[in-house]
């Protein structure tokens, strides 16, 4: 599980290889897109980052620095 | 590993969310042609993977408002399906493709409660998403 604190207001990106469908809008977003979550309570964000759908934006750009 | 029953599913066919109560079953099995791509001294059997296809199944009770019937008619134009299994929530698998029907079926029989019978082919590619 994240140690960090998880807020509507931050960006998150759809994971690698993953699909995520927006309740909000009723998009498809598919990996390294932005997605809005500001419908989603902090314990569903948290949920979603856990199963691996989604990763804050700067939690993205570190991995793609560390990996990419 | 937790198991799950289906009373939370939902299926959405165009505008049209099959009302609560009334859905019973969603089928929506997926396919693969095979190229069988075996010869002469091959003892085993090998193939091709071929084109994916795939079609729905939805059955439920029909409703006395009459909203069911004229959403899934033959005529009526293709549109997008979305199939939760679980239901709409977050994290949740969600299912969809566009699809038009094939089949609808209303049998109805004296002192029983209507059913119905929806039968749609899908045309393209199916998503696999999670809910968010």
């Amino acid at each position: 599980m994240s140690a960090k604190k998880v807020s509507p207001g931050k960006v998150y990106v759809v994971a690698k290889g993953r699909i995520a469908s927006s309740r909000a809008d009723g998009k498809d977003y598919h990996e390294g897109q932005e997605i809005n979550l500001d419908h989603c309570t902090p314990e569903e964000i948290q949920n979603l980052i856990n199963i691996g759908l989604v990763v804050e934006k700067e939690t993205a750009a570190e991995n793609e620095v560390n990996h990419g | 590993m937790a198991k799950y029953d289906g009373k939370d599913m939902s299926f959405k066919f165009g505008s049209f969310t099959v009302p609560a109560g009334a859905l019973t079953g969603v089928d929506w099995p997926d396919s693969r042609d095979e190229l069988d791509a075996t010869g002469a001294t091959q003892d085993d059997k090998e193939f091709f993977p071929s084109e994916r296809s795939s079609q729905i199944t939805v059955n439920g009770w029909d409703d006395v408002g009459n909203t069911i019937r004229p959403a899934f008619l033959v005529t009526t134009a293709e549109a997008t399906c979305e199939f939760y299994p679980q239901g709409n929530t977050s994290g949740k698998p969600k299912k969809s493709a566009t699809a038009f029907v094939t089949q609808s079926s209303f049998a109805q029989v004296h002192n029983q409660i209507v059913p119905f019978t929806i039968t749609l082919r899908v045309n393209g590619a199916v998503t696999h998403s999670t809910a968010a």
